[in-house]
């Protein structure tokens, strides 16, 4: 029986979760990358002899490849398997290297290199608990091994082991006395355990060390005096931190770490200004270091000042070589909603790359399409492998007014690419300009699924139930849409509104408290409200639109224009069918018309339509729920009546066929029918077709 | 003196040979020869087996050709079942992959591992499949890409090796279902892992547990889109990509000619719900499209046909059968039954001896459980326990306060719900429940208790999960 996996880990307090998490970033976290170290030791063979010839060129990959086969042909051989999971390990595939270590480890002489290197190839693939196992049975051969003990120490540090990870890592640090990786190791552990006293202490021996490396790694020099500093601010001694960082900043110019994390500790003292002095300076420093330019971009950004950023990222394109430069100015002017700005840009980052990736050619077809270019976009589209053609393609049928063709773009290329949020919330749109709306719901809800933060079908989703009195499911998806969007006020109005709707004051109270966390940014709830206002004038103006045959185009334009308006898809639907009684579509609008709210008038149609198509079964229930919401519902009657009729339920038939005479709104047609069924023996051994007058 | 002559017996030979070959060679890859009762007998004395077992995380049966898809979603996992033994009437012990993969590894009920939730952990008291094969000899390796199996939930016991594999390189075009919450990799990093083992190994015996993930991603690349844009198309593409993975195991196996010597085992912790009963995913209902799972077994040798077991069975029925066709006896106290006498009797029938078969008589009756704790994910509230008892003849749903009642046969959608009109049914099936739920873990030390840290965190909400904690 295994005696592991029933630790209960006790909770900590998180008393200074500051000091650890800038401690963290300002170099901790980097005890998290494991250091390969492969040493290229000679065997005496002949294949050997090459292959570690190789490996001192660089050739690692090749190496492996050429191990491999000699694995392939001798898997018996322990030191074939040792080299080729160190020449795994060199080229990142430490998953791959745990079964030739292991097999390694069999071998009496090769187990405490094997074991050490089977530890870290097992921490680097998630196993800590196996990771121990393996440098312990290295440790237990050999209680002197450091190797074993650091590779232990972080394993146990990724096991949540704190305690076990700090006396291997003082076990370390006493045989390695002179190892900066160890007194980061042991440092690491200290803030974890929130020892701090001891962590002082800790950095206090390791700075000589540190201090050695000025010379020869300045970049490690320069993280541990921006440790030392970050520690001493967080700590509470502020001025000491403050005049640390400085002394960092000048020991180290050229190290970004110094500057990173100097302006991270300004920021965290709400010193934005100070914090961007030292950026503007860094990059006056180095011009041609591009993180100092976009570090400094998005803080103009941030406080508004776009000309002066765009100024920055311009220049940037000037000074430096190669895409980047023009891909940070593209996503500036995608940031400001400059989609030509941005095609520019973006046309110059692709002249500068070979074989540019797709999705940055999906990125300037949309651009273009966005800044208006439909033919240039078009032109790019063409050129893209799918799925992409088929989204950008099906971005341009929209944008031209033809949903049909952009959903069926849209769809193919969803099929290949169905993790799409954004081309999902565009076939929703389709769809629902088709007057498809169940074919809309299902893409919203999918783009909710995929991604709700890149698209705003939540909200889409949230107006529709809201459109159909479903204020359960409309407050529900107002609310994903505010949480996947916290930052946007619009979000928080629709909430707002969607909970006075329907008087939901929990709602009501998540919206205000997320508006109240945004400062400054009340604007959008003044425009939610004059947007309601405006609807309710749209609404009004479109109220009972005479069904007219001749007006199919400016009706299908009209749903384009809006496809939740319940009149609208009704009138479309009726003037359908007219011209194409039974079909598909029309079945379709009246459906939406009646989710919509459409009411008896959609629930006529649509079963009318279904006795025309011959669902006499699905027809009744809709008939009868349009006949109980209608004061004068003989059209349903009548074609109830035919329903029943058609089913062979005579006395049903002859009843509805009678009532549909109690009420207007037959044709002459129509009632001269109904009064010949209503009183005419029918033939009750069968069901017959319905015969439309 | 008659001349010799030469010609005549080479050709006799040479046809001999043909006809031989003919009888141990499949044309399409598969180069185990054809095998019958005897050879299934005789696999208990066998001293070179491997055993591959691949659990295809969120699979659901009915969404595989073997099991009557219309789509061709699964052409390998098909010519598995073709050619080996497939389970008609299985069902998964839960609709979350901890609580399943816990009974799978024990063979017992959840209510009886007493993993419900998500900071419950096997008890080390367990002896897992694993711990019995590495005794037995096995090198045993876990690949696993699911943190709810993770080695702090107890489920590396057993394991020599039980790792995740670093992501490598997808397939051109790869995709999977969700931008904002990305597991790492796919299941041919998996393949990659078991080729390198296989590499390496030599002659020793092997059991490999290869947790597939990619159909619980909707994991696809291009040359397995196809089948349309909604996220049930997805779904049907990635098992389409993750029955290419299967493929790619067996591929490997074959070139390093060990499927003869290789018991595969393929089955599945939970399958996946497109609103048939108002929720989209898992773990939050116990309803078929969530737990009628797929269970096949393909052995080292080829059945021709294969055969189809329609005796009801369950997850906690696998490792039973699979110790039982190797020779292995459990001691340990299981929930779950070897349907190894199932198999040799269709066996013998599909080998034209009935004789040996006995007379075809209907299986026993049988009651199955499958156990959802609702709140799985908020280890501070009591549990919600939702359980779904089948018999033969219905599927009970028992929740707090309320009852539904299914006709398997004439409803296997569960959309009629019987508990007002057989109220007599309904109320002993519910007894048979609250008993059930009665019972207590069969570990002496109780149920170990884990926190989960924030990476851990980190990759159960990759999977999609909202799991409450952290530290």
């Amino acid at each position: 029986m295994s005696a592991r996996g029933t630790t209960i880990l006790a909770a900590r307090t998180t008393a200074r979760p500051r000091v650890l998490r800038a401690l963290r970033r300002a170099g901790l976290a980097s005890l998290l990358a494991l250091p390969v170290v492969v040493s290229t030791g000679c065997h005496e063979t002949d294949p050997l002899e090459s292959i570690h010839a190789l490996q001192s060129q660089g050739e690692w990959l090749e190496s492996a490849s050429r191990l491999q086969a000699l694995v392939e042909a001798s898997p018996e051989d322990a030191r074939l398997q040792l080299e080729y999971g160190k020449a795994l390990l060199a080229v990142g595939e430490a998953t791959r290297a745990i079964w030739p270590l292991r097999r390694a480890t069999e071998d009496e002489g090769l187990a405490r290199e094997a074991g050490v290197l089977l530890s870290m190839a097992l921490l680097s693939s998630m196993n800590p608990d196996d990771a121990i196992a393996a440098a312990s049975r290295v440790l237990e051969l050999d209680p002197e091994a450091a190797e074993a003990l650091f590779v232990r120490s972080r394993a146990y540090v990724a096991a949540r082991r704190e305690e076990d990870a700090l006396n291997d890592a003082d076990r370390y640090v006493e045989l390695e006395p002179d190892d900066p990786q160890g007194r980061l190791l042991q440092l690491g552990i200290l803030v974890m355990l929130e020892q701090l006293g001891e962590a002082e202490e800790a950095i206090a021996a390791a700075a000589p060390i540190f201090e050695d490396l000025a010379d020869s790694k300045p970049e490690e020099a320069a993280r541990f005096c921006v440790l030392e500093g970050v520690f001493a601010w967080e700590k509470g001694d502020r001025e000491a931190g403050e005049q640390h960082l400085e002394g960092c900043l000048a020991r180290f110019p050229e190290e970004p770490i110094a500057v990173i994390e100097t302006v991270a500790a300004w920021d965290r003292a709400g010193e934005a200004e100070q914090a961007t002095t030292i950026v503007r300076d860094a990059l006056s420093r180095d011009p041609d270091r591009a993180e100092y330019r976009l570090m400094l971009a998005e803080r103009l950004r941030a406080i508004g000042d776009d000309d002066e950023a765009e100024h920055v990222l311009r220049e940037g394109t000037q000074r430096l070589e190669g895409p980047g430069p023009w891909l940070a100015l593209h996503d500036f002017y995608v940031a400001i909603d400059d989609h030509a700005q941005a095609a520019e840009a973006m046309r110059e980052a692709l002249d500068r790359m070979s074989d540019p990736p797709a999705a940055l050619r999906i990125a300037y077809a949309d651009d273009l399409l966005l800044s208006g270019d439909l033919v240039a976009a078009e032109r790019e589209a063409e050129q893209l492998p799918p799925p992409g053609v088929h989204l950008v393609r099906g971005r341009i049928h929209l944008a031209r007014r033809d949903p049909a063709a952009a959903r069926a773009a849209l769809e193919e290329g969803l099929r290949l690419w169905p993790d799409n949020a954004s081309a999902r919330w565009l076939a929703g749109r389709a769809a629902e300009q088709m007057g498809d709306l169940p074919g809309a719901i299902a893409h919203y809800r999918e783009s909710v699924r995929s991604d709700p933060a890149r698209s705003p079908a939540a909200a889409e989703l949230a107006e529709i139930y809201a459109a159909m009195g479903a204020g359960r499911d409309a407050i529900e998806f107002a609310d994903r849409h505010l949480a996947s969007h916290p930052e946007d006020p619009e979000a928080a109005a629709l909430l707002l509104r969607l909970a006075r709707r329907f008087d939901r004051t929990d709602a009501s109270t998540r919206a205000l408290a997320a508006l109240a966390a945004m400062p400054g940014r009340k604007e959008p709830l003044r425009a939610e409200q004059a947007r309601e206002q405006g609807s309710a004038l749209a609404v009004a103006g479109s109220e009972d639109p005479a069904p007219r045959a001749d007006a199919d185009p400016s009706l299908e334009s009209a749903l384009i224009d809006a496809p939740r308006d319940p009149g609208v898809l009704l009138v479309l639907a009726r003037a359908l069918s007219a011209r194409e009684p039974g079909s598909d579509r029309v079945v379709m609008l009246a459906r939406s018309a009646l989710m919509l709210g459409g009411g008896g008038e959609a629930g006529t149609l649509l079963g009318r339509t279904l006795v025309e198509r011959g669902d006499f079964t699905a027809a009744i229930p809709v008939l009868q729920h349009a006949i109980s919401s209608l004061p004068a519902p003989a059209i349903a009657q009548y074609w109830l009546g035919h329903a029943h009729e058609s089913l062979g339920q005579m006395d049903a038939a002859r009843e509805a066929y009678a009532r549909s005479l109690e009420h207007p709104g037959l044709s002459a047609a129509e009632r001269a029918d109904a009064t010949q069924r209503a009183r005419a023996p029918l033939d009750d051994s069968r069901g017959r077709g319905p015969s439309a007058p | 003196m008659r001349r010799p002559v030469l010609l005549p017996h080479l050709i006799v030979a040479a046809l001999m040979v043909a006809a031989f070959l003919a009888t141990q060679m499949r044309l399409d890859g598969d180069s185990r020869p054809r095998g019958d009762l005897e050879d299934l007998a005789a696999l208990a004395a066998r001293d070179d087996l491997n055993v591959l077992f691949v659990l295809v995380d969120t699979l659901r049966a009915d969404h595989l050709g073997a099991y009557g898809y219309a789509r061709p979603t699964s052409p390998r996992i098909d010519a598995l079942a073709e050619t080996g033994i497939r389970f008609e009437d299985h069902l998964a012990q839960s609709s979350w992959t901890k609580t399943s993969m816990s009974s799978i590894w024990t063979s017992l009920y959840p209510q009886h591992v007493g993993v419900l939730r998500s900071t419950d952990v096997i008890s080390p008291e367990a002896d897992l499949p694993a711990e019995t094969l590495r005794r037995a000899g096995f090198r045993t390796v876990g690949l696993w890409r699911n943190g709810w199996v993770a080695p702090n939930f107890g489920f590396g016991q057993g394991f020599e090796s039980y790792v995740t594999p670093r992501p490598g390189r997808p397939p051109e075009g790869f995709r999977r279902e969700n931008p904002g919450f990305r597991l790492v990799g796919n299941d041919f990093d998996i393949v990659t892992s078991f080729d390198e083992l296989l590499r390496t190994s030599g002659d020793g015996r092997w059991f490999v547990y290869a947790h597939m993930m990619d159909v619980h991603q909707y994991a696809t690349d291009e040359e397995s889109a196809l089948f349309g844009p909604t996220y049930l198309d997805a779904y049907d593409n990635a098992i389409h990509f993750t029955d290419r993975a299967v493929d790619a195991l067996l591929d490997l196996l074959e070139a390093r000619d060990l499927r003869d010597r290789t018991l595969v085992v393929l089955a599945s912790d939970h399958g996946e719900a497109f609103g048939e009963h108002g929720f989209e995913g898992h773990a939050r209902d116990l309803h078929a499209e969530v737990t009628r799972t797929p269970w096949i077994l393909s052995l080292p040798f080829r059945l021709d046909p294969g055969i189809v077991i329609d005796a009801p069975s369950e997850n906690v029925d696998v490792w039973p059968t699979v110790f039982d066709l190797l020779g292995i006896e459990l001691d340990a106290p299981i929930d779950g039954r070897s349907l190894a006498p199932e198999i040799r009797t269709a066996l013998a029938r599909a080998g034209g001896a009935p004789e040996d078969a006995g007379p075809r008589a209907p299986h026993p009756p049988r009651t199955r459980i499958a156990h959802l704790d609702r709140h799985w994910a908020r280890a501070e509230v009591a549990p919600l326990h939702a359980v779904a008892l089948t018999t033969d003849r219905h599927r009970l749903f028992y929740y707090p306060g309320r009852t539904d009642l299914y006709d398997r046969e004439r409803d296997p959608a569960e959309r009629a719900n019987l508990a007002e009109r057989d109220p007599e049914t309904a109320a002993a099936l519910r007894q048979t429940v609250e008993d059930y739920l009665a019972s207590e873990p069969v570990w002496s030390g109780g149920v170990p208790q884990v926190e989960l840290d924030d990476m851990q965190l980190g990759q159960l909400r990759a999977l999609g999960y909202v799991v409450e904690g952290g530290r």
